[in-house]
């Protein structure tokens, strides 16, 4: 019997930068698949593009179901691939689930009575028939994935395509929809999830890719790695003064908590900061720049900080590059990025010029800041904060989108500043910050703690 | 196939009516009337706070109005008429809002065969205000932290939204894909929209009466 869905060298490119390459793989009904990389290698691509919802092109061959997906009309695609967002509040159309599940089951042409039928029987099995005619705006993330998927379930395709849907619910959530997406296996369903965390899957899943720089590999899914190893993040002579304390701190994320602790002091030099994804570290950054509320004391070099006020004069000695670099791009071409906000400082010129040299990005000086490439956003960002003089910068996946040698030429540009600035950065890479780190802090439970 | 009374299509053809006939006529009492109708039914579903905003928040533009024709133009009288209607557009546009729901109002125009790409995309953007309201605070929050503020009137503001949009054009087609909408197949229609006859019955008597109060005020 031939495999329901087959993918045979599949290559998708975005501007230029080939993102999957070559992939080729083939599943059966019954399979359930678990599919893990790091940012940015390609896992989501692939499991979009094999949804082919988005329309974009691709070479090589997708066949699902005997048929190649671009053959399908969108309905029948419908009925074969049910696909669920990393967000699912980016994927709702309507305004409560019961008008969210009729409309695709509209759009699929099934008949009113069978419609109500499945409904019905799908959020009975979630469990979440008290949710049917409230707004899906209002829903936790857990409430809005489980929704989510009942619309999967009613819809009924044999495919289960699911992009990193755990990445913002707590745990009690995940461990249930993960045994829900068993229970779906055993019912002949073909299931993939994308994933960082890998816990929680043994015994469930039967197959075990990863992902790596857009190339797929098969390991054993008996014996799940346990994440890969964590390379030396500090160093014994690291300086223990403090650069940022926290106290009696709570932040909240919606009515999830994320951080509660007593105390907890950021000392000086390079910190990396890890924790699964979703645990809280990215809001951890926005509100030490104070740009998410929270409960409790912060200081900053004797300084006590505020979100309401001073936030001006911080922001010249402490700032934070966020994930998103185009989110911060304050002016419209890379000349004029970097010329922000002193005019005329020839030293920074000189150390931003000698940047856009070593990184060999020269020629996009006089570039439109929004045609560049992710990658070289990313670099744009960077070279203008690190080139000014912070006292503490925090910096949020710097070296996302960027390839070995640049994610190096900022380790080391990091290294060099350590002197007078002290660095919290948060990232799924470690690798280049080996070396480079002094301490390394664990956010997990809600809690910091020195690793 | 499952059958839904509604009352919208009176309250817009009421709305609708009373919006063109305000506006050519010189009436105060018709004007009031409007106002007290919509006054009226705000009580009735206890939306006080929509009532105090309703009295609130034309006020300025209807004294402004009211005093410069007083002043500068033809009297008293039409300065009355003009200070009423202020009030009394504001009141329609304000019970157009708390009393049609958006989202049914949309659906039933689908059944009037407006082409369903439009009202599912419009349907979608509704929706996805809070989630565009939140990337713009973030996008505001990341140009602060490199020390410029964005102002609604700053020109980047624009770009970057544009930019945004762009992107989220592309999330929220794939959205819709992925539940099997398509703007070339026909869709199937569950609910079936029925006019309510005593909605039809009510909005009808008011229009009657708003204009029988006008007639009277000609008369007097």
């Amino acid at each position: 019997m031939s495999a329901l869905v087959q993918i045979r060298d599949l290559i998708v490119r975005k501007n230029e930068t080939v993102i999957l390459d070559r992939v080729s793989c083939d599943w059966q009904l019954g399979d359930f698949i678990l599919l893990t990389g790091d940012s940015g290698s390609g896992k989501s691509t692939l499991i979009h593009t094999l949804a082919g919802f988005n329309g974009a092109s691709f070479q090589g061959d997708v066949v699902v179901d005997g048929q190649r997906m671009s053959d399908y009309t969108i309905p029948e695609k419908t009925q074969r691939i049910g696909l669920m967002f990393q967000n699912p509040g980016q994927q709702f159309t309507m305004r409560t689930l019961e008008r969210e599940c009729f409309f695709a089951l509209e759009n699929c042409g099934l008949p009113y009575d069978q419609a109500k039928v499945r409904l019905n029987q799908a959020v009975d099995d979630l469990g979440i028939r008290h949710l049917l005619q409230q707004d899906l705006m209002t829903l936790s993330g857990g409430e809005k994935q489980r929704a989510a998927l009942a619309i999967l379930i009613a819809v009924n395709p044999p495919v289960f395509l699911l992009d990193e849907p755990f990445a913002s619910i707590d745990p009690s959530s995940r461990l249930f929809l993960i045994n829900m997406l068993a229970k779906l296996r055993q019912q002949g369903k073909l299931i993939v999830v994308v994933d960082h965390e890998l816990t929680d899957y043994k015994g469930l899943i039967n197959r075990f890719f990863i992902m790596r720089d857009g190339q797929l590999s098969e390991a054993d899914a008996a014996n799940l790695p346990e994440k890969a190893p964590i390379p030396l993040l500090t160093r014994r002579q690291a300086s223990s003064e403090s650069a940022f304390t926290l106290e009696n701190i709570a932040i909240k994320q919606g009515e999830k908590t994320l951080l509660n602790q007593d105390k907890f002091i950021f000392q000086k030099g390079v910190s990396t900061l890890t924790g699964d994804n979703g645990a809280g570290k990215s809001t951890l950054l926005k509100a030490m720049a104070q740009l998410h509320p929270y409960k409790g004391k912060m200081r900053f070099q004797d300084r006590r900080l505020s979100r309401f006020w001073g936030k001006k004069s911080l922001y010249e000695a402490l700032t934070l590059a966020v994930q998103d670099a185009t989110q911060q791009f304050v002016t419209l071409e890379v000349a004029s990025e970097l010329r922000f906000p002193n005019e005329d400082a020839g030293e920074i010129r000189d150390r931003q010029m000698q940047a856009l040299e070593d990184l060999h990005i020269s020629h996009v000086l006089d570039r439109s800041l929004y045609h560049l490439s992710e990658g070289q956003k990313k670099m744009v960002q960077l070279i203008a904060l690190l080139s000014l003089d912070h006292q503490f910068l925090m910096l949020d996946e710097p070296f996302a989108g960027l390839d070995q040698k640049a994610s190096d030429y900022f380790a080391d540009w990091i290294e060099d500043k350590k002197r007078d600035t002290d660095f919290l950065i948060v990232s799924h890479r470690l690798g280049p910050l080996e070396g480079v780190s002094d301490h390394h802090i664990h956010l997990s439970n809600q809690v910091l703690k020195e690793v | 196939m499952e059958e839904k009374k509604t009352a919208i299509p009176a309250i817009l053809a009421l709305v609708f009516l009373f919006t063109i006939e305000i506006s050519f006529t010189y009436s105060v009492w018709l004007n009031i009337y409007v106002l007290l109708m919509v006054a009226a039914y705000l009580a009735v579903k206890k939306r006080f706070g929509v009532l105090v905003f309703l009295l609130a928040l034309p006020f300025i533009p209807a004294i402004t109005t009211f005093w410069s024709v007083y002043i500068q133009g033809s009297g008293l009288d039409d300065a009355w008429v003009l200070f009423t209607r202020t009030y009394a557009f504001a009141a329609l546009g304000i019970g157009f809002m708390v009393a049609v729901d958006l989202q049914d109002c949309l659906l039933i125009f689908e059944q009037y065969k407006v082409p369903a790409i439009f009202i599912y995309g419009l349907l979608v953007v509704i929706h996805a205000v809070p989630e565009i309201q939140r990337e713009i605070k973030s996008m505001h929050d990341a140009s602060l932290l490199r020390g410029k503020k964005l102002y609604p009137w700053s020109p980047l503001y624009y770009v970057k939204v544009i930019f945004l949009a762009l992107n989220w054009r592309e999330r929220y087609a794939e959205a819709m894909y992925s539940r099997g909408f398509s703007e070339d197949q026909p869709r199937r229609q569950y609910r079936q929209w029925k006019m309510s006859r005593p909605a039809i019955v009510l909005c009808m008597s008011l229009i009657v009466v708003g204009n029988m109060i006008m007639r009277l005020e000609n008369m007097i």
